[in-house]
């Protein structure tokens, strides 16, 4: 390739009619990249639900808690006190302590699990207030790995912070995590005498409550956010995938009509010797160009709605936010957007 | 000078271009169109030829063909002594900026580039180094032309002729061996008409082969061979 000859061709970027497709670009591809970060918000919440232990919890009324364990799903089965977190106040910051009553729940980040007595695992982003969390404080997150093998004491006891989980799928903002028996050395009352359990999963609640039903045994769920976003999950990859089909019908037309436009150009090169291989070269350079400052652009914007919207989407999560860009969804899109782009424009010229 | 369909009447040593039965034949409703069929004829270097004929005799089939720019259906086109079929796309696409040099109908200049610009593209196809230096000879190519100070202007600020200039000297910049131009005075006035076809008979006497489509009249003054074309089939004159 020339460069001489390819910053002629590039040049013919700021021709009016390119100005209208970027735009149109920018348009369609900031709706994807939106849609995107639904989508991929949607995830991360249905994750989260999956995992939270709030949403697997059901307080049941019985003390046949052996009944309860012969359930396949019933991971956990105890007095109701384990729903219920103890609080204090230490050095300025809020600390909530609940018992790991599901050793699979948490991914330990920095340092390690509960091993000795006294132990204490808290959230990778520590939340150090009494919730709820709302937008005016969402910012103020600690860093707990500075935490780490460091003591926190409720003026009783005292827990070492041994390791952090990673709570960003979890819908975890302020729990640290102790031992089942440094639980119950607390002054914990429970409510009520009832009993609880926690479900392996999620998607298994309507069967261990199909379970409770037959054995006549009430229960009360926690905590159920899940069904009314259902919507989340199925609107915004369809409404994608339209826009994604409309992109590609665009640009196949606009590549089209460009190289219609440009055949002068084309054939004044081929005339003074450029090879077809190089003309081919110099049009997917130009259609790539035009591209990239239309995701480039696109982008911005999207970021821009992200941090005006993200405020508005606490409602959606119980105690924690975080909404992820997803970086690798868009390097995907961006990537075979150019590469179908460079294949019309090959097909064009050669034809 | 007569040109012959049947006897090869120039002297053979300054042929560049040779042309035996090729013919040009396009599909129309799976029907064949001949537009072009030529029994023989040859091109020598330092004569002006005029190609005259009726729209859609085949003219600039022809030139098309001689440039490398069409393929031939049928037949044998020898360049410099060498067939055409033996070439790659990458050895035709570097004949044609090396040694062929284009003035087209309607000038074709890029309207979003300077004048210098547009001289200065087939230069930059050759990929050649001395670009800069070469933009300062255009300068002197310009003032030969009498259009001095219009180096810098886009073509909308040109007028037809001073277009024509800056075409003419696009073809000439790579010093090619054979030039050709498609009704290069096609929307010009006498003075600037004249001024061209002199400028290619100059070209012409210095050893470059001139191959000239024209409906002009005028041109039969320049021209040192004057070939027809009626349907596809050359005649002469």
């Amino acid at each position: 390739m020339n460069n001489n000859v390819l910053k002629y061709i590039l040049n013919k970027i700021k021709n009016r009619n390119n100005i209208t497709f970027i735009i149109i670009n920018t348009i369609l591809i900031t709706i994807v990249f939106v849609c995107l970060i639904i989508v991929r918000f949607t995830l991360d919440y249905n994750s989260a639900l999956s995992k939270n232990l709030l949403g697997r919890t059901l307080v049941v009324y019985t003390d046949n808690l052996d009944l309860l364990r012969s359930n396949e799903h019933v991971i956990f089965a105890g007095v109701d006190k384990y729903r219920f977190s103890y609080g204090f106040n230490f050095n300025n910051n809020y600390i909530s302590l609940m018992p790991l009553t599901d050793n699979n729940y948490i991914n330990i980040v920095d340092g390690h699990g509960l091993i000795n007595p006294g132990d204490v695992v808290c959230p990778k982003r520590l939340y150090p207030y009494e919730y709820p969390l709302d937008e005016s404080n969402f910012k103020e997150f600690v860093n707990t790995k500075d935490w780490l093998n460091k003591s926190i004491s409720n003026g009783t006891y005292t827990f070492n912070i041994v390791g952090t989980y990673n709570n960003i799928l979890m819908d975890e903002a302020n729990i640290c995590y102790i031992s089942i028996s440094d639980f119950d050395k607390l002054d914990i009352t429970s409510y009520n005498n009832n009993s609880m359990i926690i479900i392996d999963n999620h998607k298994n609640i309507n069967s261990v409550k199909s379970f409770l039903t037959s054995n006549n045994i009430g229960y009360t769920e926690e905590f159920n956010a899940g069904d009314e976003y259902l919507y989340l999950v199925t609107i915004p990859p369809f409404i994608i995938s339209i826009i994604v089909i409309i992109i590609l019908a665009i640009s196949f037309n606009f590549s089209k009509k460009s190289i219609n436009n440009n055949n002068k150009t084309i054939g004044i090169l081929r005339a003074y010797g450029e090879s077809n291989n190089n003309i081919t070269k110099y049009y997917i350079c130009y259609h790539s160009l035009l591209l990239l400052i239309s995701i480039i652009i696109s982008l911005i914007i999207s970021i821009i709605i992200y941090e005006l919207v993200k405020p508005y989407l606490y409602e959606f999560y119980y105690y924690n936010l975080f909404i992820r860009i997803p970086i690798l969804g868009i390097i995907i899109f961006t990537l075979l957007y150019i590469l179908y782009i460079s294949l019309i424009t090959k097909h064009f010229i050669n034809k | 000078m007569n040109i012959d369909n049947n006897r090869d009447g120039v002297c053979m040593n300054n042929k560049i271009i040779e042309l035996e039965n090729v013919k040009k034949i396009y599909k129309v409703d799976n029907n064949d169109f001949i537009a072009l069929n030529i029994n023989n004829i040859s091109f020598e270097k330092g004569k002006f030829y005029a190609i005259i004929g009726h729209s859609g005799s085949g003219k600039s089939t022809l030139l098309q063909i001689i440039g490398l720019i069409k393929d031939k259906t049928n037949g044998t086109y020898k360049l410099f002594g060498k067939n055409v079929d033996e070439m790659n796309n990458n050895e035709k696409a570097n004949i044609r900026n090396k040694n062929i040099g284009f003035m087209f109908q309607d000038f074709y200049l890029d309207e979003d580039i300077k004048a210098i610009e547009n001289v200065m593209l087939p230069y930059y196809i050759s990929q050649k180094k001395d670009y800069k230096e070469k933009q300062k000879s255009i300068y002197q190519m310009f003032n030969e032309f009498n259009i001095t100070g219009k180096e810098l202007n886009y073509p909308k600020c040109l007028s037809t002729g001073e277009k024509a200039r800056v075409s003419l000297m696009r073809a000439l910049i790579n010093n090619p061996d054979i030039i050709l131009a498609d009704e290069p005075t096609g929307n010009l006035d006498k003075d600037n008409e004249k001024m061209i076809f002199e400028k290619l008979k100059k070209y012409a006497s210095e050893g470059k082969c001139v191959i000239v489509v024209s409906h002009s009249s005028e041109v039969s003054e320049y021209a040192d061979v004057i070939i027809r074309i009626e349907k596809g089939i050359i005649t002469y004159e």
